[in-house]
């Protein structure tokens, strides 16, 4: 019971302060969307304003971070006072839900309400259980005690960051170890078992996330088609009950996606700002988030060509809104590493060697990862199937292009990554790193599937 | 059908889900097809003798057969899942926080943490081992007791300094490789010790 308060504190903190920031963008969701957004947005901000108490020389005393977010919370409430209306914020959209109703409603044959049975049953087995298992098991990734929490846990004792320059793998960017972290400044001694909690609730915050987009892009039915795609997945469920990065990774890169897709729709500008602090805290997560800005970038700039009603300048000023914060989220961290003397061009030295040697192992191991594990069920046959099935679809639709277009670009960076980079080569030709790889941009291939089937 | 479940559901690891799963995807995959071929080659059988195909269109067919899998699949290895799981669960529910992490980390753990019990100061040290801490399982145990003992002995996080201490783990005789300017503070037993330097 003891343990509750500061269990509570650690997510509740953040998520208020999400909610305050989220406030203040042109933005209706419904609460549970409100919530899910929050959540990441909040560890995100929290995350940037730990290391800014660091770079103050404040280091991480729990009253510094608490007062940090209380002060952040009231002035995020006090700028948005504008928005509310009779004592309600007006964010939260009127008269809308998750997913606009019920998915046994009388829309719905028989058949398809048994369907519809099978898919939440399903889907609440598999919360039920990621919950009960995350918090049942004490850390046990390897990456997570060799690196991430080795290095979190040695910050936390140090109440600052005046080890970065020592520890293994100091380029790692800091988002994890600030959520382990925080949350021991709430119990009061290092705990890296009941903080696990934050990595389901990454994953069911996404899975909200993605199913309320994939209803307002499309349909409820096919909302709930989506989740039982994704729920397909073996890795992607046993990655949402351990400490890896890979999770949040995905947490924030899918986002950032489905909401670049989300404003093409609704031309809410929440929805920019959102995407680009979400791929701005991708880069504060893993080292792939860097060259997913990249992607996410020229994507956005995809967009930005295919919108025939907008002007010249004001496509360059949308495309300069959205590159600012996550190029800032991004320097702040690399000039501050760089200030402490760490090298971060380890990752971009190249190797080149003969390419036999590197480009047929490592398209074998990518093929072998994407059709022969039991990872992802039968998704990338899936995808290949309907591709070519819905081939036509992908000419005319701005969105298929924009999902299918990521997902190429995506796993093309980990490819030239395994091929050409000296650091690289070594951990991603391996069945394991190619796994992880994929698993960060998996929920694109599931998208790309119900967009391309879904009925008009 | 354990088989099929273990295929579906093989045992997890942190980076992939593999083993048996490559022969059983493969067949899953010859399966659809030969039953593609079958589908076409009824149509055109039909076809052939002047009989409606009917409503089979090859595209459609290949994704409905395609979906079909996917959904039994999903249904199996999500038993698959209930089943390791209950057992894993079963292992592990009695267990309190420190024996989970036993289990799972095995004795460089339970070493640490008899350290961390006797050793009451803190130092900047360096491990020791017969293990080659470059591969497993060596690696593995040098990164469990180097997380383990933090904060009281810090192994991996400090400028190169000389070090304070000496973890001496799975060495021969721990106590003849100690250096002379070095006394043993605390003794697991005769591999496993804890050496301090005299005047740090």
């Amino acid at each position: 019971m003891s343990h509750v308060f500061p269990l509570v504190l650690t997510i509740l903190l953040p998520l208020i302060l999400g909610f305050g920031v989220l406030n203040l963008l042109p933005i209706r969701l419904p609460w549970l969307v409100v919530m899910s957004v929050s959540y990441g947005l909040g560890l995100g901000v929290l995350s940037q304003g730990m290391l800014l108490l660091d770079i103050l020389g404040i280091g991480f005393r729990p009253q510094a971070i608490i007062l940090f977010q209380l002060v952040l919370i009231v002035l995020c409430f006090i700028a948005g006072m504008r928005k509310y209306k009779g004592g309600k914020s007006r964010l939260l959209a009127d008269g809308d839900s998750l997913w606009g109703g019920s998915f046994f409603s009388e829309e719905y044959t028989g058949k398809e309400k048994l369907v519809h049975a099978l898919i939440l049953s399903i889907s609440i087995y598999y919360v039920l259980f990621i919950f009960n298992r995350a918090v049942e098991l004490p850390i046990y990734g390897w990456d997570s005690f060799s690196t991430s929490l080795h290095n979190a846990k040695l910050f936390y004792y140090d109440g600052s960051l005046k080890n970065l320059p020592h520890v293994p793998y100091p380029v790692y960017p800091l988002l994890m170890p600030f959520l382990f972290i925080w949350s021991s400044c709430n119990f009061g001694f290092w705990e890296d078992q009941l903080t696990k909690i934050f990595f389901p609730l990454y994953f069911v915050t996404f899975v909200l996330i993605y199913s309320h987009c994939l209803y307002k892009l499309i349909n409820r039915k096919w909302a709930l088609y989506g989740i039982f795609l994704l729920l397909s997945s073996n890795l992607l469920l046993f990655h949402a009950v351990m400490e890896y990065r890979d999770i949040i990774l995905l947490y924030y890169t899918c986002s950032a996606v489905l909401f670049m897709i989300m404003w093409r729709k609704s031309r809410e500008g929440g929805w920019l700002i959102l995407s680009s602090l979400f791929v701005g805290f991708g880069t504060f997560t893993k080292v792939e988030g860097n060259p997913y800005l990249v992607v996410q970038l020229l994507l956005f700039m995809y967009i930005l060509f295919h919108e025939k009603s907008l002007p010249g300048l004001a496509k360059t000023k949308l495309f300069l809104q959205y590159a600012f914060p996550c190029t800032a989220i991004l320097l702040l961290h690399y000039v501050y590493k760089m200030s402490r003397g760490i090298s971060t061009m380890a990752y971009a030295s190249l190797n080149f060697r003969n390419p036999q040697e590197t480009i047929l192992p490592v398209m074998k191991i990518f093929g072998e990862s994407l059709f022969l594990s039991a990872n992802w069920n039968l998704t990338w046959l899936l995808l290949c199937v309907s591709l070519v099935v819905h081939r036509r679809k992908v000419l005319k639709d701005v969105n298929l292009q924009v999902l299918l277009g990521g997902l190429v670009m995506f796993i093309s960076i980990f490819l030239m990554f395994a091929i050409f980079s000296s650091v690289l080569s070594v951990h991603v030709n391996s069945h394991n790193t190619a796994s992880r790889l994929i698993l960060q941009i998996f929920p694109l291939a599931t998208l790309l599937i119900v967009f391309l089937n879904a009925e008009p | 059908m354990s088989d099929i479940l273990k295929g579906l559901y093989p045992q997890p690891f942190l980076n992939g889900f593999r083993g048996e799963s490559a022969v059983m995807y493969s067949q899953i995959y010859i399966m659809i097809g030969v039953l593609f071929l079958l589908g076409c080659c009824f149509c055109g059988l039909r076809r052939g003798r002047g009989l409606a195909a009917g409503p089979f269109d090859p595209k459609k067919s290949a994704l409905g057969l395609v979906t079909a899998f996917f959904v039994i699949i999903t249904v199996l290895q999500t038993l698959g899942h209930m089943l390791y799981f209950q057992m894993q669960h079963a292992k592990i529910r009695s267990l309190s926080a420190h024996e989970k992490r036993s289990l799972f980390f095995g004795g460089p753990y339970n070493f640490s943490r008899e350290l961390l019990r006797n050793f009451p100061g803190t130092c900047r040290g360096v491990l020791v081992s017969d293990l080659d801490t470059s591969v497993d399982p060596g690696s593995t145990a040098l990164r469990i007791i180097a997380y383990a003992l933090l904060p009281k002995v810090n192994l991996r996080a400090h400028e190169q300094t000389p070090p304070e201490c000496i973890v001496y783990f799975n060495k021969e005789n721990a106590r003849d490789a100690v250096p002379e300017n070095y006394v043993v503070a605390y003794e697991v037993n005769e591999n496993n010790l804890l050496a301090v330097r005299k005047n740090p």
